[in-house]
Protein backbone atom coordinates (compact mmCIF):
# COMPACT_ATOMS: atom_id res chain seq x y z
CA UNK A 1 0.00 0.00 0.00
CA UNK A 2 2.78 2.00 0.64
CA UNK A 3 4.59 1.60 -2.88
CA UNK A 4 1.50 2.38 -4.59
CA UNK A 5 1.02 5.80 -2.89
CA UNK A 6 4.61 6.63 -3.78
CA UNK A 7 4.25 5.64 -6.92
CA UNK A 8 0.69 7.37 -7.21
CA UNK A 9 2.53 10.67 -6.12
CA UNK A 10 5.43 9.71 -8.75
CA UNK A 11 2.95 9.88 -11.25
CA UNK A 12 0.58 13.09 -10.62
CA UNK A 13 4.28 14.78 -10.11
CA UNK A 14 5.15 13.57 -13.73
CA UNK A 15 1.90 14.56 -15.32
CA UNK A 16 2.13 17.94 -13.56
CA UNK A 17 5.23 18.51 -14.85
CA UNK A 18 4.86 17.37 -18.52
CA UNK A 19 1.71 19.97 -18.31
CA UNK A 20 4.03 22.92 -16.91
CA UNK A 21 6.62 22.44 -19.72
CA UNK A 22 4.15 22.03 -22.44
CA UNK A 23 2.06 25.11 -21.16
CA UNK A 24 5.46 27.06 -20.98
CA UNK A 25 7.21 25.67 -24.25
CA UNK A 26 4.05 26.15 -26.36
CA UNK A 27 5.96 28.71 -28.66
CA UNK A 28 8.69 26.59 -29.05
CA UNK A 29 6.77 23.50 -30.43
CA UNK A 30 4.64 26.28 -33.01
CA UNK A 31 7.70 27.61 -34.06
CA UNK A 32 8.53 27.50 -37.80
CA UNK A 33 11.95 25.35 -38.22
CA UNK A 34 15.15 27.13 -39.00
CA UNK A 35 17.13 25.21 -41.48
CA UNK A 36 20.68 26.69 -40.88
CA UNK A 37 21.85 29.59 -38.35
CA UNK A 38 24.65 32.25 -38.97
CA UNK A 39 27.22 32.66 -36.29
CA UNK A 40 26.64 35.79 -34.12
CA UNK A 41 29.35 38.17 -34.24
CA UNK A 42 29.52 39.95 -31.75
CA UNK A 43 31.71 42.33 -32.63
CA UNK A 44 30.34 44.09 -35.36
CA UNK A 45 27.79 46.73 -34.41
CA UNK A 46 25.00 47.70 -36.48
CA UNK A 47 25.06 51.20 -34.94
CA UNK A 48 28.05 52.00 -36.67
CA UNK A 49 28.48 49.67 -40.07
CA UNK A 50 26.70 47.17 -42.28
CA UNK A 51 27.39 43.48 -40.89
CA UNK A 52 28.33 40.82 -42.97
CA UNK A 53 28.57 36.92 -41.75
CA UNK A 54 29.30 34.05 -43.52
CA UNK A 55 26.48 31.55 -44.12
CA UNK A 56 27.21 27.68 -42.86
CA UNK A 57 26.31 26.21 -45.73
CA UNK A 58 27.94 28.87 -48.24
CA UNK A 59 27.71 32.03 -49.51
CA UNK A 60 27.54 35.34 -47.40
CA UNK A 61 24.98 38.01 -46.19
CA UNK A 62 25.65 41.34 -45.65
CA UNK A 63 22.59 43.54 -43.48
CA UNK A 64 22.40 46.68 -42.76
CA UNK A 65 20.42 49.72 -40.58
CA UNK A 66 20.00 53.31 -41.50
CA UNK A 67 19.86 55.64 -39.88
CA UNK A 68 22.85 55.29 -37.10
CA UNK A 69 22.52 55.12 -34.33
CA UNK A 70 19.83 53.48 -35.25
CA UNK A 71 16.91 55.52 -33.56
CA UNK A 72 13.35 53.72 -31.92
CA UNK A 73 10.21 54.55 -32.94
CA UNK A 74 11.67 56.31 -36.40
CA UNK A 75 11.24 54.26 -39.75
CA UNK A 76 14.03 52.90 -40.62
CA UNK A 77 15.86 51.41 -43.93
CA UNK A 78 16.81 47.74 -43.51
CA UNK A 79 18.91 46.06 -46.64
CA UNK A 80 20.39 42.78 -46.96
CA UNK A 81 22.59 41.68 -49.65
CA UNK A 82 23.38 38.26 -50.62
CA UNK A 83 26.50 36.97 -52.24
CA UNK A 84 26.66 33.18 -53.29
CA UNK A 85 23.47 32.27 -51.91
CA UNK A 86 19.49 32.56 -52.99
CA UNK A 87 16.68 33.58 -51.44
CA UNK A 88 12.64 33.69 -52.44
CA UNK A 89 12.50 35.96 -49.52
CA UNK A 90 13.66 37.82 -46.57
CA UNK A 91 12.45 39.19 -43.42
CA UNK A 92 14.16 40.56 -40.68
CA UNK A 93 12.36 39.44 -37.04
CA UNK A 94 13.06 42.20 -34.29
CA UNK A 95 13.57 40.51 -31.10
CA UNK A 96 13.74 42.77 -27.42
CA UNK A 97 16.92 40.92 -25.18
CA UNK A 98 16.43 42.62 -22.31
CA UNK A 99 12.49 42.89 -22.77
CA UNK A 100 9.65 41.08 -24.84
CA UNK A 101 8.86 43.67 -27.66
CA UNK A 102 6.35 41.39 -28.85
CA UNK A 103 6.09 40.52 -33.02
CA UNK A 104 7.98 42.44 -35.36
CA UNK A 105 8.74 41.14 -38.45
CA UNK A 106 9.03 42.73 -41.75
CA UNK A 107 9.29 41.50 -44.92
CA UNK A 108 11.72 43.13 -47.60
CA UNK A 109 11.20 44.04 -51.14
CA UNK A 110 13.61 42.39 -53.94
CA UNK A 111 15.26 44.95 -55.22
CA UNK A 112 17.84 43.58 -57.49
CA UNK A 113 19.18 39.98 -57.75
CA UNK A 114 20.70 39.52 -54.13
CA UNK A 115 19.86 42.59 -52.58
CA UNK A 116 16.46 43.00 -50.50
CA UNK A 117 15.14 45.99 -48.45
CA UNK A 118 12.44 47.89 -47.10
CA UNK A 119 10.88 49.73 -43.78
CA UNK A 120 11.04 48.86 -40.51
CA UNK A 121 10.73 50.11 -37.21
CA UNK A 122 11.44 49.61 -33.63
CA UNK A 123 8.66 50.13 -30.72
CA UNK A 124 9.62 52.26 -28.53
CA UNK A 125 9.41 51.26 -24.42
CA UNK A 126 9.91 53.35 -21.45
CA UNK A 127 13.56 51.87 -20.41
CA UNK A 128 16.26 54.26 -21.45
CA UNK A 129 18.33 51.38 -23.23
CA UNK A 130 17.30 48.64 -25.15
CA UNK A 131 19.40 45.17 -26.66
CA UNK A 132 17.92 43.93 -29.73
CA UNK A 133 18.61 41.23 -31.52
CA UNK A 134 17.84 41.64 -35.78
CA UNK A 135 17.57 38.15 -37.54
CA UNK A 136 17.59 37.93 -40.95
CA UNK A 137 15.38 35.38 -42.28
CA UNK A 138 16.06 33.99 -45.43
CA UNK A 139 12.98 31.77 -46.91
CA UNK A 140 15.55 29.20 -49.12
CA UNK A 141 13.84 26.17 -50.99
CA UNK A 142 15.80 24.70 -48.20
CA UNK A 143 13.98 25.76 -45.24
CA UNK A 144 14.74 29.29 -43.37
CA UNK A 145 17.97 30.46 -43.42
CA UNK A 146 18.77 32.72 -39.90
CA UNK A 147 21.46 35.26 -38.85
CA UNK A 148 21.29 37.14 -36.10
CA UNK A 149 22.97 41.00 -35.64
CA UNK A 150 22.78 42.31 -31.68
CA UNK A 151 22.89 46.37 -31.43
CA UNK A 152 21.37 48.44 -28.66
CA UNK A 153 19.38 51.56 -28.85
CA UNK A 154 19.11 54.54 -26.70
CA UNK A 155 15.60 56.59 -25.87
CA UNK A 156 16.37 59.93 -26.38
CA UNK B 1 2.32 -7.96 -3.02
CA UNK B 2 -0.45 -9.14 -5.26
CA UNK B 3 -1.31 -5.58 -6.50
CA UNK B 4 2.26 -4.87 -7.59
CA UNK B 5 2.05 -8.25 -10.22
CA UNK B 6 -1.38 -7.20 -11.66
CA UNK B 7 -1.99 -6.80 -14.76
CA UNK B 8 -3.25 -3.26 -14.70
CA UNK B 9 -0.77 -2.60 -12.38
CA UNK B 10 2.08 -3.28 -15.37
CA UNK B 11 0.28 -1.14 -17.62
CA UNK B 12 -0.04 1.64 -14.83
CA UNK B 13 3.67 1.53 -14.63
CA UNK B 14 4.43 1.63 -18.43
CA UNK B 15 2.10 4.98 -18.76
CA UNK B 16 4.26 6.36 -16.02
CA UNK B 17 7.52 4.64 -18.02
CA UNK B 18 5.40 6.92 -20.78
CA UNK B 19 5.07 10.04 -18.82
CA UNK B 20 9.12 10.33 -17.86
CA UNK B 21 10.31 9.86 -21.30
CA UNK B 22 7.96 12.67 -22.77
CA UNK B 23 9.10 14.64 -19.76
CA UNK B 24 12.37 13.75 -21.01
CA UNK B 25 11.91 14.65 -24.54
CA UNK B 26 10.06 18.00 -23.80
CA UNK B 27 12.89 18.90 -21.66
CA UNK B 28 15.99 18.02 -23.97
CA UNK B 29 14.28 18.71 -27.40
CA UNK B 30 15.39 21.91 -28.75
CA UNK B 31 11.76 22.28 -30.80
CA UNK B 32 11.90 22.93 -34.69
CA UNK B 33 12.66 26.66 -34.36
CA UNK B 34 14.84 26.46 -31.78
CA UNK B 35 18.47 27.45 -32.87
CA UNK B 36 20.92 27.18 -29.65
CA UNK B 37 18.21 29.71 -27.33
CA UNK B 38 16.88 31.23 -30.32
CA UNK B 39 13.11 30.52 -30.74
CA UNK B 40 11.58 32.40 -33.68
CA UNK B 41 8.22 33.53 -32.93
CA UNK B 42 5.52 31.72 -34.76
CA UNK B 43 2.90 34.47 -36.89
CA UNK B 44 0.38 36.23 -34.88
CA UNK B 45 -2.84 34.18 -35.29
CA UNK B 46 -4.85 37.14 -34.62
CA UNK B 47 -9.13 36.64 -34.19
CA UNK B 48 -12.31 37.19 -32.93
CA UNK B 49 -13.00 38.76 -29.23
CA UNK B 50 -15.24 40.62 -27.92
CA UNK B 51 -15.06 43.79 -25.65
CA UNK B 52 -16.75 46.55 -23.75
CA UNK B 53 -17.73 49.98 -25.48
CA UNK B 54 -19.51 52.88 -24.29
CA UNK B 55 -22.27 51.71 -26.24
CA UNK B 56 -22.17 48.09 -25.28
CA UNK B 57 -20.50 44.95 -26.44
CA UNK B 58 -18.16 45.13 -29.35
CA UNK B 59 -17.05 42.00 -31.70
CA UNK B 60 -14.74 42.02 -34.58
CA UNK B 61 -17.40 39.48 -35.81
CA UNK B 62 -19.49 42.43 -36.21
CA UNK B 63 -17.27 44.32 -38.91
CA UNK B 64 -17.24 41.41 -40.96
CA UNK B 65 -17.19 42.89 -44.96
CA UNK B 66 -14.89 45.81 -43.49
CA UNK B 67 -11.33 46.58 -42.99
CA UNK B 68 -10.54 46.54 -39.29
CA UNK B 69 -7.46 48.53 -38.01
CA UNK B 70 -6.74 47.53 -34.42
CA UNK B 71 -4.58 49.36 -32.08
CA UNK B 72 -3.44 48.82 -28.40
CA UNK B 73 -2.52 51.76 -25.82
CA UNK B 74 -4.35 54.00 -23.47
CA UNK B 75 -6.04 57.71 -23.71
CA UNK B 76 -3.20 58.73 -20.81
CA UNK B 77 -0.47 57.73 -23.32
CA UNK B 78 1.19 60.53 -23.97
CA UNK B 79 2.28 60.34 -27.17
CA UNK B 80 2.59 57.46 -29.00
CA UNK B 81 -1.12 56.65 -28.96
CA UNK B 82 -2.24 60.51 -30.55
CA UNK B 83 0.80 60.64 -32.78
CA UNK B 84 -0.98 57.29 -34.54
CA UNK B 85 -4.37 57.79 -33.86
CA UNK B 86 -4.10 61.22 -35.31
CA UNK B 87 -2.24 59.81 -38.45
CA UNK B 88 -5.13 56.84 -38.72
CA UNK B 89 -7.71 59.68 -38.96
CA UNK B 90 -6.26 61.65 -41.70
CA UNK B 91 -5.55 58.39 -43.75
CA UNK B 92 -9.54 57.65 -43.11
CA UNK B 93 -10.02 61.15 -44.30
CA UNK B 94 -8.12 60.97 -47.25
CA UNK B 95 -10.69 57.88 -48.82
CA UNK B 96 -13.75 58.92 -50.39
CA UNK B 97 -17.04 58.90 -48.22
CA UNK B 98 -18.06 55.00 -49.48
CA UNK B 99 -14.46 53.51 -48.71
CA UNK B 100 -14.26 55.58 -45.48
CA UNK B 101 -17.71 53.67 -44.25
CA UNK B 102 -15.94 50.01 -45.09
CA UNK B 103 -13.48 50.75 -42.34
CA UNK B 104 -13.55 50.59 -38.72
CA UNK B 105 -10.44 51.58 -36.18
CA UNK B 106 -11.09 49.20 -33.06
CA UNK B 107 -8.75 51.09 -30.17
CA UNK B 108 -8.48 48.49 -27.41
CA UNK B 109 -7.04 49.84 -24.16
CA UNK B 110 -5.23 47.69 -22.29
CA UNK B 111 -5.65 50.15 -18.87
CA UNK B 112 -8.83 48.80 -18.21
CA UNK B 113 -8.79 50.15 -14.38
CA UNK B 114 -8.67 54.19 -15.78
CA UNK B 115 -9.82 54.16 -19.35
CA UNK B 116 -13.44 53.56 -18.94
CA UNK B 117 -16.02 52.75 -21.80
CA UNK B 118 -17.31 56.42 -21.49
CA UNK B 119 -13.89 58.32 -21.38
CA UNK B 120 -12.93 55.96 -24.46
CA UNK B 121 -15.85 57.12 -26.53
CA UNK B 122 -14.98 60.75 -25.78
CA UNK B 123 -11.31 59.88 -26.63
CA UNK B 124 -11.56 58.03 -29.82
CA UNK B 125 -14.53 60.15 -31.17
CA UNK B 126 -11.86 63.17 -30.90
CA UNK B 127 -10.04 61.84 -33.88
CA UNK B 128 -13.02 60.43 -36.39
CA UNK B 129 -16.23 59.05 -35.75
CA UNK B 130 -15.11 55.40 -37.12
CA UNK B 131 -12.86 54.75 -34.46
CA UNK B 132 -13.96 52.69 -31.66
CA UNK B 133 -13.02 52.86 -28.17
CA UNK B 134 -13.02 49.28 -26.31
CA UNK B 135 -11.78 47.53 -23.20
CA UNK B 136 -12.36 44.66 -20.92
CA UNK B 137 -10.78 42.15 -18.44
CA UNK B 138 -7.60 42.06 -17.62
CA UNK B 139 -7.24 38.19 -18.84
CA UNK B 140 -9.42 38.89 -21.87
CA UNK B 141 -7.28 41.97 -23.14
CA UNK B 142 -4.22 39.89 -22.11
CA UNK B 143 -5.61 36.94 -24.30
CA UNK B 144 -5.84 39.04 -27.44
CA UNK B 145 -2.73 41.28 -26.71
CA UNK B 146 -0.90 37.36 -27.14
CA UNK B 147 -2.94 36.21 -30.41
CA UNK B 148 -2.11 39.58 -31.97
CA UNK B 149 1.68 39.49 -31.05
CA UNK B 150 1.60 42.94 -29.21
CA UNK B 151 2.83 43.51 -25.41
CA UNK B 152 2.12 45.90 -22.98
CA UNK B 153 3.11 46.24 -19.20
CA UNK B 154 2.41 48.77 -16.54
CA UNK B 155 5.16 50.60 -15.85
CA UNK B 156 4.83 52.35 -12.00
CA UNK B 157 7.84 54.84 -11.63
CA UNK B 158 6.26 56.24 -8.39
CA UNK B 159 5.50 59.85 -10.31
CA UNK B 160 2.90 61.82 -9.15
CA UNK B 161 1.62 61.47 -12.86
CA UNK B 162 0.77 57.72 -12.37
CA UNK B 163 1.41 54.64 -14.22
CA UNK B 164 3.21 54.78 -17.28
CA UNK B 165 1.95 51.53 -20.16
CA UNK B 166 4.76 50.56 -22.40
CA UNK B 167 2.77 48.98 -25.34
CA UNK B 168 2.92 48.23 -28.71
CA UNK B 169 2.55 50.73 -31.50
CA UNK B 170 1.33 48.67 -34.54
CA UNK B 171 -1.42 48.93 -36.33
CA UNK B 172 -2.90 45.39 -37.40
CA UNK B 173 -5.23 45.07 -40.48
CA UNK B 174 -7.65 42.43 -40.54
CA UNK B 175 -9.42 42.01 -43.26
CA UNK B 176 -12.89 41.74 -44.14
CA UNK B 177 -12.93 38.00 -43.29
CA UNK B 178 -11.64 39.06 -39.76
CA UNK B 179 -8.21 37.48 -40.45
CA UNK B 180 -5.24 39.28 -39.49
CA UNK B 181 -3.67 39.96 -42.69
CA UNK B 182 -0.37 42.46 -41.85
CA UNK B 183 0.85 44.98 -39.46
CA UNK B 184 1.68 48.39 -40.10
CA UNK B 185 4.21 50.30 -38.12
CA UNK B 186 3.76 53.25 -36.22
CA UNK B 187 5.98 55.65 -38.36
CA UNK B 188 3.82 55.14 -41.28
CA UNK B 189 2.53 57.93 -42.84
CA UNK B 190 -1.22 59.18 -43.60
CA UNK B 191 -0.73 58.16 -47.23
CA UNK B 192 1.04 54.61 -46.67
CA UNK B 193 -1.86 53.58 -44.34
CA UNK B 194 -4.61 54.91 -46.67
CA UNK B 195 -2.65 53.04 -49.18
CA UNK B 196 -2.96 49.73 -47.20
CA UNK B 197 -6.05 49.98 -46.66
CA UNK B 198 -7.31 50.99 -49.66
CA UNK B 199 -5.47 48.04 -51.44
CA UNK B 200 -6.93 45.72 -48.45
CA UNK B 201 -10.60 47.19 -49.42
CA UNK B 202 -9.71 46.50 -53.04
CA UNK B 203 -8.50 42.94 -52.20
CA UNK B 204 -11.63 42.00 -50.41
CA UNK B 205 -12.12 39.13 -47.83
CA UNK B 206 -9.09 36.09 -48.15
Amino acid sequence: MHKQGIIWSLAALLAAAVLVLLATQRERFLSPPVAETAALDAHCDLNQSACTVALPKGGQLTFAIQPRPVPVARPLKLSVTLKGRQANTVEVDFVGLNMNMGFNRPRLERRQEGVFAGPGELAVCTRRKMDWEARVLLHTDDGIVMAPFRFSTLRR
Amino acid sequence: MQVLQSKSFRVFVLLLALLAGMLVFIATHPGPGNTGDRVLAPVPEGGDFVLQSADGPVSLKDFRGKVVLLYFGYTLCPDICPTTLSTVAAALKQLPPAAQDQVRVIFVSVDPKRDTPQRLKQYTQYFHHNMIGVTGEKKVIDDIVRRYGAIYRIVDDGSSAGYLVDHSSTLYLIDQNGKLTSLIPHGATADEVAKRVLAQLKRGAT
